[in-house]
């Protein structure tokens, strides 16, 4: 389907350029922080970050498919392969990365289960897009782009070109 | 005892469209004739006057007249093996319900199987269930004796007085003689008492706790099995001691391929052994037990397609002799297990006479062979001379039936299509109190089985002994 | 009319885990991914996730079995449900109640899922036809008929150590006539495509028509082994020699054990599994059950996420029809409003 807004990917890489500058300033003063993407679209995000900031630890990798509050409509959702989180978890300065924060509920669940993995010292939340609709007193630190949307609209990263689309749900 | 006018009737052996009219006076057939020809008013010895005393005296017609239009008209069948659960096992069914249930299958005799509880091993159980039959007329009870005294495999029951007081044929129901030599002496006693046997072939060590056929749906469902050497092994100690003794032997509910062999060769050999299948025999097999569906849990089981082939041309070429029922009235609770402790055995009666129907063209029978396995045969290892034979005739007892072959089964209730019963209520029974039948519903046996075979037929009247014990008018 | 498969709910998704007959290579494959997931899980610190939280899971066991039970309670506290452990081995099931009866007392403890062990072959596919509609069944074993769990596990340890199955030649050996884990394990292989099955052992303790499972007898073990990727033994019960299905342990070992020098006709790298408990000197000897080539530990400890797969999966697409029967219940109700 044709989305309503279609941003390239030159102006995302606008937004992670503005994600990349104060997220190095925080590698500058804690050079042991570490970055965990959420599948997927964080994922990617924190990979683009990642080979630009070049932390110490490699990028850890959040399944949070056990940790949702809601089985879904078809069940246990999909399971797209296991978390990988390669480094302790314990007094680290964890970069939490995803690419739309919404409801917050997955950024909930994330941290739900980064602190099974450990306690972290602190959690900065960097998100690529923070749209309207937060249901949980969950704000990013971090954001490329802030964007006001109704509920039937929801937004999208095309990882293959790094570009970001807003379509709407048919009713 | 009312007479009895059909008219308008189809005979078997007659043009379809030709119809004719039979008399029944005192229980027997006097008068089979073209349409027309009876004229109830010109009978010997019923003159107006006297119609109208015997009206007013007993207040019961002493002619009924019915009219049929075309009813096929065949002789009532015969059923060598029925369990009527009365005596003992009033939950699963009652003489009346089950008697009931046997004329709408088209059997207007049953021979009823000696498992009761107590067994039929006194003359005092047989009385009772004569007494118990009477208050509920269905079809005619001919009680079988136990072969031993409680089906114990152990001590012979008094089987030449139980002779006397009307059990035709003696035997072990689905219950074991371990003992060779009680075997042996049985069946010489029942021999010197001319009483045949009729003996199911199955060796109890060898069939040990299998509840069904061994082969590769057992294997798959991982349920102990019964091997087919339970019932060659069993079968050929049956045939030797046949040979040494002489008595008469019935092999019942015959279930295998190599069972069909050695009868055969038993008959060869001029032995006096004749044989009889379970009409769910000739249609079932393993494969329909796939999910552990105990609806097809059976003591004498459904084994592969090769040896339903074999049964089916046993039938065709005369080694099996007749064909019964099995039929096994249970209540709903008996099927509320795990398959192996379900209790095994099928409701049958409310579609005998569809199932036996559809057999014609299945296994190209020739009229008269259609009907020698329900009734000339069974009637004959009866040694009932009465009795009728494949074609109605004028001497002969009024054992009638009235069916239309054609017409579609009506649906007696609703089956739930999960195999589960609501609690310990039937999900679907018909006449039988039975809630063990798969055909519920059931038009076409594709439903059930491999074969797309239409299912039609009802008895729409059942005549036995010259009395009208089954009407739908 | 042929009976439906009880393990699918009104949306085809699998809402009773009991036979492995009737899931195909996707859905097998599924589970077996989804345990993936679950495996990690066990390599963390806390070794949950909330996935059950809330729910209470009933261990109804009518057999004993310590090993079985306590590899189900783990998966379950994994998930953060609560436990019920109900032994029926001697309770008043023995004493004639019904297992229908039985299963309505436990219902009427208002158990999410109930995991259930009994002696006889059918009973998991009995209770799933009749329990609570709400409630999931997980068979843990019933007769000789199925242990669909082990089946996966079985499978989970091959696909870590294997790959793809296509290539793979198993050979299982002993008693599969009795044995429910061979039932599982080779339904498991035929549908995922397993290049060859072979099984071995006297013909006492081979099933009728064995082949129609879609494996090949080799009499000779000597020679079945031969090009062998994994061996899997089946525990041989005392029973059997009291029942004259085979003469002796003894015999038993020298002309079916998995020796080091049989074990040696088969591929370098070939797996050595069994269900366990392990009779050493009789199935197996002991060095192999112990030696390099053994996964017979590992299987106990992918048993852990194998369960809790299952146990989520079922859950979450009873969890989904209840959500889609409660917002087309709402519509209707507004649509008629």
């Amino acid at each position: 389907m044709t989305p309503l807004t279609k941003y390239g990917s030159e102006t995302v890489s606008t937004w992670l350029d503005a994600m990349q500058k104060p997220l190095a300033a925080v590698l500058r003063k804690e050079p042991d922080a570490a970055l965990i993407g959420i599948r997927r679209g964080g994922v990617e995000v924190g990979r683009y970050l990642h080979q630009r900031l070049t932390p110490t630890e490699p990028l850890g990798e959040l399944n949070i498919a056990f940790y949702r509050d809601d089985f879904s409509s078809i069940g246990l959702h999909p399971v797209v392969g296991p978390s990988q989180v390669p480094f302790t978890v314990d007094d680290r300065h964890i970069i939490l990365i995803d690419d739309v924060l919404g409801t917050g509920r997955t950024v909930r669940a994330a941290m739900n289960e980064i602190f099974d993995y450990g306690r972290p010292a602190k959690i900065t939340l960097a998100v690529l897009v923070q749209r309207s609709g937060h249901e949980l007193p969950i704000r990013a630190d971090v954001i490329g782009h802030t964007v006001e949307l109704s509920s039937e609209q929801y937004i999208e990263l095309n990882a293959s070109d790094m570009s970001v689309s807003i379509n709407e749900r048919r009713a | 005892m009312t007479t009895l006018l059909l008219t308008g009737i189809r005979l078997q052996h007659e043009q379809a469209d030709t119809r004719h009219d039979l008399l029944v006076e005192n229980g027997v057939i006097t008068h089979i004739e073209t349409a027309g020809v009876v004229n109830p008013q010109a009978l010997p010895g019923i003159s107006d006057s006297d119609e109208q005393q015997l009206a007013s005296t007993t207040g019961e017609p002493d002619i009924i007249t019915i009219q049929t239009n075309g009813l096929l008209v065949l002789p009532g069948f015969t059923d060598l093996y029925g369990r009527l659960r009365e005596p003992g096992f009033s939950r699963k069914g009652t003489l009346a319900s089950e008697t009931a249930a046997a004329l709408a299958g088209g059997f207007t005799t049953v021979l009823c199987a000696p498992d009761t509880q107590p067994a039929i091993d006194t003359p005092a159980t047989v009385e009772l269930i004569r007494q118990r039959a009477a208050d509920a007329p269905g079809a005619r009870v001919i009680p079988m004796a136990a072969l031993t005294v409680g089906l114990d495999g152990k001590q012979l029951s008094e089987l030449a007085t139980l002779k006397a007081v009307g059990c035709l044929a003696a035997g072990q129901a689905d219950r074991p003689i371990d003992n060779a030599n009680v075997l042996y002496s049985a069946m010489q006693y029942a021999a010197s008492v001319d009483l045949p046997l009729i003996m199911t072939a199955h060796d109890s060590q060898l069939a040990a706790n299998g509840c069904a056929h061994a082969g590769a749906m057992a294997t798959r469902l991982g349920l102990p099995g019964i091997p087919v050497a339970a019932e060659s092994v069993a079968l050929a100690r049956l045939i030797e001691l046949c040979r040494e003794t002489g008595c008469r032997l019935h092999i019942s509910r015959v279930s295998s391929a190599r069972a069909v062999g050695m009868i055969e060769r038993a008959k060869q050999d001029g032995l006096l052994v004749t044989a009889d299948v379970g009409i769910g025999h000739l249609y079932f097999t393993d494969a329909q037990l796939a999910g552990f569906d105990s609806r097809y849990h059976s003591a004498v089981p459904f084994r592969s397609a090769n040896d339903r082939q074999a049964l089916r041309d046993g039938i065709r070429r005369g080694i099996i002799d007749a064909i019964c029922s099995d039929h096994a009235p249970h209540d709903a609770d008996a099927s509320l297990a795990p398959f192996p402790d379900t209790e095994s055995g099928l409701a049958v009666y409310d579609h005998f006479l569809p199932l036996w129907l559809a057999l014609k063209p299945l296994l190209e029978l020739s009229d008269e062979q259609h009907l020698n396995v329900v009734t000339r045969h069974p009637n004959a290892i009866l040694c009932d001379e009465l009795a009728p034979g494949a074609i109605l005739k004028v001497g002969q007892r009024a054992d009638i039936i009235l069916i239309d072959p054609d017409a579609e089964l009506t649906d007696l209730s609703v089956a739930a299509t999960d195999g589960t019963t609501q609690g310990a209520a039937c999900a679907g029974h018909g006449v039988s109190a039975g809630c063990n039948t798969p055909l519920i519903g059931i038009r076409n046996l594709n439903q059930c089985t491999d074969e797309a075979i239409p299912l039609t037929g009802r008895v729409h009247m059942a005549i036995v002994g010259g009395e009208l014990r089954r009407s739908d008018y | 009319m042929s009976l439906p498969d009880p393990q699918f709910n009104q949306f085809g998704k699998l809402q009773h885990f009991i036979d492995i007959n009737g899931l195909d290579a996707a859905q097998l494959t599924h589970i077996l991914d989804t345990a993936e997931g679950f495996a990690g899980v066990n390599e963390r610190t806390i070794k949950s996730v909330p996935l059950l939280r809330g729910k209470t899971v009933a261990n109804i066991f009518f057999e004993n079995s310590t090993r079985t039970r306590t590899a189900f309670e783990l998966a379950a506290k994994r998930l953060s449900a609560d436990v019920l452990n109900v032994d029926l081995v001697t309770s008043s099931t023995t004493k004639g109640e019904s297992l229908l009866d039985t299963l309505r007392v436990l219902e009427a403890l208002q158990c999410d899922m109930f995991i259930v062990r009994h002696g006889e072959s059918g009973a998991a596919h009995f209770i799933a036809r009749h329990v609570a509609p709400g409630i999931n069944v997980v068979n843990g074993g019933d007769g000789q008929h199925s242990h669909p769990t082990q089946g996966m596990l079985d499978m989970f340890t091959i696909r870590r150590h294997k790959g793809d199955f296509a290539q793979l030649c198993i050979v299982i050996i002993g008693d599969i006539r009795h044995s429910r884990v061979a039932r599982s394990d080779i339904a498991a292989l035929v549908a995922l495509g397993a290049g060859e099955v072979r099984v071995v052992g006297p013909h006492t303790l081979m099933p009728a028509d064995v082949e129609s499972l879609g494996v090949e007898i080799f009499p000779d073990i000597d020679k079945a082994l031969v090009g062998a990727d994994v061996i899997m033994g089946l525990r041989l019960q005392k029973e059997r020699m009291r029942s004259a299905t085979i003469p002796s342990p003894g015999e038993f070992y020298r002309f079916y054990g998995l020796s080091p020098e049989r074990l040696a006709m088969a591929k370098p790298d070939a797996l050595v599994m069994h269900p366990g408990p392990t009779n050493r000197g009789v199935e197996i000897a002991a060095n192999v059950a112990d030696g390099p080539q053994s996964v017979i530990l590992e299987q106990i400890t992918w048993g852990i996420a194998v369960r809790m797969a299952v146990m989520s999966i079922i859950m979450g697409n009873s969890e989904a029809a209840r959500a889609t029967l409660a917002s087309n219940d709402a519509a209707a109700r507004s649509t008629s409003a």
